[in-house]
């Protein structure tokens, strides 16, 4: 107790996005015990209402309550930038260590596809990705991913690089140890402090790129609750009915500010030497 | 640390300065209170043209669907909207029919398959040809050697010419054929001028204006005064026409003074102008009515199927909330604004949802798998592809809200939003479930042919598998039949017909409507939907 007391402590600001970012994710995974309606459910009398008491945020262009749809949105918003990370850091760690630790062969092919990769703006091949693939969820997860996970591997490459001719792996390998266990043991377990620190700073961006694509058409389809979708809907009523736009723009603001700077604070946590 | 704060401090500052140019940015620099008066001519709109010009931007949603060869799809609408070409006769705002490159005094025989048109002894093409009865016959010679939909019209026997006159024999008797050659596809070019590629270079038209570029990628059009133009002097010097579909684009771009005027303004907005005293905004009721064709090449074949669609829709709500109150209720596939039985026709299929599920339940349409969703009574998932524009503000939401009614009785819509073009040719090869579009019917002045064209077995953009003998029967008969109030008759059992089989949605009938800054003067919002400039179409 004394110990977790010591480290709220010495890292109020860490503590304090990191406890954000729980009651973020607390709000996706239960959306219905925050939400005060269903998010699909379109009275269309109601369409277009001005934030009021029995709407909190407002209704939208079909009637739907933006408040509970702000709520859900959390849920599509978190789950699609967590699936990416997730996707692009064990891939492109992968590949990276795959590179860095085997033949130039490998490393050739692996690399060069990454550098082609890297040779196109990132959104701007997303969005022919997901043009090609049609428009969705998944396809726009994809297209993202596709253009990321190079990024992962170059860094977990470079890591490799350094430490694969480092005195303790030669010993490891001396001793007998296998390549999966040294790949494992030894290149894994010391990329992926800075792997960590990587994703988790990549979370905001990654959920930035989803709304991008979504409020472009490419990603997440009507009447889906997804904050770029909503504020693609909202495109044309912003003179009229600016709520629309302001309410799903500033709880994607303040997502992506959260998970900014809890990889931030990650950051000067693993890597206090650096500061 | 102090290091630290101090830059975060200043990245503070540097926001917070970023955010204020941003706005800024944003800001509505006319306004839909302050409108701009600059930009229309040129010295103040810089690269519009040489100083002097009197040069006129005019936006919109809707453009050509491949280039402007009248002859091709709807593409004569844009040859005649652009001011390029004009008809041997025109609509009026009653939706009467005249004289316009012919003098009024056109006549028939009295079973109505030949008429006679003596075309105007002064109207010249902007290449300075004088229009002959020769000429004339020409072009609507190329309507039926290159063109798609011109026996849709009329099939003629015989067109004959001697001077300034025209002599048309057809086939049928052809009451109405002065309404069918107003018709943009009748749009009267000059075929001996050697254009190659009409579609790319523009036709040689008798209109105020001559295209000056086309650009088929962008689709935006710049026409200029036509010098030859046999109707007086041409106002103008130039008129760009810039194409966006996106609504919002379109009223922040007549905010920020970069358009002179905008065709058919989101219901959204076109209030705010409508309070200005900087902006005009003309409206008119037109003839177009939001249909959703429904393909019953697949699911839908299934009469069941389209009667519960219909039933779950209220389209009362949705033209009062959703549309602002800008729209009229559909009931009829002819709008409420013109004599076609819009309050007398019975709509077996008005809204109810409950009917509507209760008839999906007794047909054996039922969620079987637990997604929220049925599926048919064979057990196959219902996903229906809804393809529409938003070319058209009132499209959209229309399908949006469809998807939200018929997910309420169980059934799914999958939106498909596609360009205008795309649409178009998605209609013709049948290739949707449902597809929403916005039809001028009464774009003659009568719907006959848009009826044909729709919804006849053979009809060009009937690939909905739509065949009903007792329609087809009705628009024989209404071809053929020349009393007025007859043929109106018979149009009402027709479209009863069509209401009768759930042949369609018809959503609402849109008004539409043009809002300029007040300096610009004569730009049109016609019944017709296709008369916007001409040659007094001005900027002060």
């Amino acid at each position: 107790m004394k110990r977790v007391s010591r480290f709220i402590r010495n890292h109020k600001a860490f503590t304090v996005f990191f406890c954000l970012a729980l009651l973020l994710v607390a709000v996706a995974c239960f959306p219905s015990l925050f939400a005060s309606q269903d998010p699909l459910k379109a009275v269309m009398t109601d369409a277009a209402q001005a934030p009021s008491q029995q709407h909190w945020f407002g209704t939208d262009k079909l009637g739907r309550d933006l408040y509970s749809r702000v709520i859900y949105g959390t849920r599509i918003s978190l789950l699609t930038s967590f699936a990416l990370v997730g996707i692009v850091s064990v891939l492109g760690t992968a590949l990276g260590i795959l590179a860095g630790y085997s033949g130039r062969a490998a490393a050739a092919v692996i690399m060069r596809l990454s550098d082609m990769m890297m040779a196109f703006p990132g959104l701007v091949l997303a969005i022919a990705i997901a043009g090609i693939m049609g428009a969705g969820t998944a396809n726009a997860v994809f297209a993202v991913a596709a253009v990321t996970w190079p990024k992962y591997a170059r860094l977990s490459r470079s890591l490799v690089l350094k430490i694969k001719d480092r005195d303790f792996v030669a010993a490891a390998r001396l001793d007998g140890s296998g390549t999966l266990y040294i790949l494992r043991k030894y290149m894994l377990q010391l990329s992926l402090p800075s792997i960590l620190v990587t994703a988790a700073a990549d979370i905001g961006k990654m959920m930035l790129e989803m709304a991008a694509l979504s409020f472009l058409g490419f990603g997440a389809q009507p009447p889906a609750p997804e904050w770029g979708l909503m504020m693609n809907e909202a495109r044309t009523y912003l003179q009229t009915a600016p709520w629309m736009m302001i309410f799903p723009g500033a709880a994607m603001f303040l997502t992506v500010a959260v998970f900014n700077m809890l990889g931030d604070c990650l950051r000067d946590l693993i890597t206090p030497e650096e500061e | 640390m102090r290091r630290r704060k101090v830059q975060g401090t200043g990245t503070v500052i540097l926001a917070a300065v970023t955010a204020v140019c941003l706005l800024a940015g944003c800001g509505d620099g006319s306004g839909a209170g302050t409108a701009a008066s600059a930009n229309s001519v040129s010295e103040a709109s810089g690269d519009s043209g040489s100083a002097g010009e009197k040069v006129l931007t005019v936006g919109s949603g809707q453009a050509t669907s491949s280039g402007l060869d009248p002859v091709v799809d709807y593409d004569g609408w844009y040859v005649l909207r652009y001011g390029i070409a004009q008809t041997l006769t025109r609509m009026n705002d009653d939706m009467s029919v005249s004289g316009w490159l012919v003098s009024d005094d056109y006549s028939s025989n009295e079973d109505h398959t030949e008429w006679t048109f003596t075309i105007r002894d002064d109207v010249t093409f902007s290449n300075g040809t004088k229009l002959t009865a020769e000429l004339a016959k020409a072009s609507i010679e190329n309507v039926f050697a290159n063109g798609q939909r011109g026996p849709e019209y009329f099939t003629p026997t015989e067109i004959a010419a001697e001077g300034q006159t025209l002599t048309i024999k057809t086939e049928n008797p052809e009451p109405i054929l002065p309404n069918k050659l107003s018709d943009p596809l009748f749009a009267i070019i000059d075929t001996t001028a050697g254009t190659s590629d009409p579609a790319a270079e523009g036709p040689v038209g008798t209109g105020p204006f001559t295209l000056d570029s086309y650009d088929p990628t962008t689709k935006e059009c710049v026409v200029v005064k036509n010098r030859n133009y046999w109707g007086g002097d041409v106002a103008l010097d130039k008129i760009d026409f810039v194409y966006t579909e996106d609504q919002s684009a379109l009223t922040m771009a007549l905010q920020s003074g970069e358009f002179d005027a905008v065709y058919n303004l989101s219901m959204n907005d076109v209030g705010s102008f409508e309070n200005s005293s900087d902006y005009t905004v003309e409206k008119g009721t037109g003839g177009r009515t939001t249909i959703g064709f429904m393909n019953e090449n697949g699911p839908l074949g299934d009469m069941v199927l389209r009667e519960a669609i219909l039933r779950s829709l209220d389209k009362e709500t949705y033209c009062s909330s959703l549309l602002m109150g800008q729209y009229t209720p559909g009931i009829t596939l002819l709008t409420s604004a013109a004599d076609y039985g819009y309050g007398e026709l019975k709509d077996p299929n008005a809204y109810d949802p409950e009917s509507a599920a209760q008839l999906l339940d007794q047909a054996g349409y039922q969620d079987r798998d637990g997604d929220g969703f049925r599926e048919d009574p064979d057990g196959n998932t219902i996903d229906l592809d809804y393809v529409y524009y938003t070319g058209r503000p009132e499209q959209q939401i229309m399908v949006e809200a469809t998807q939200a009614a018929l997910a309420e009785i169980g059934i799914k819509i999958t939106p498909d939003v596609q360009d205008t073009s795309v649409v178009m040719n998605r209609q013709k090869s049948g290739d949707y479930d449902l597809l929403c579009m916005s039809i001028n019917m009464m774009n003659c002045g009568d719907p006959e042919n848009q009826m044909k064209t729709f919804f006849c077995e053979g009809g060009t953009y009937n690939a909905t598998g739509y065949d009903s003998k007792e329609f087809n029967d009705l628009m024989d008969q209404v071809s053929v039949t020349a009393d007025p109030e007859q043929r109106k008759e018979l149009v009402k059992q027709a479209e009863q017909v069509l209401l009768d089989d759930a042949a369609a949605i018809y959503y609402c009938y849109p008004n539409i409507n043009f809002v300029m800054k007040k300096n610009v003067t004569n730009i049109y919002a016609t019944p017709a939907d296709f008369y916007w400039v001409n040659e007094k179409t001005d900027i002060s």
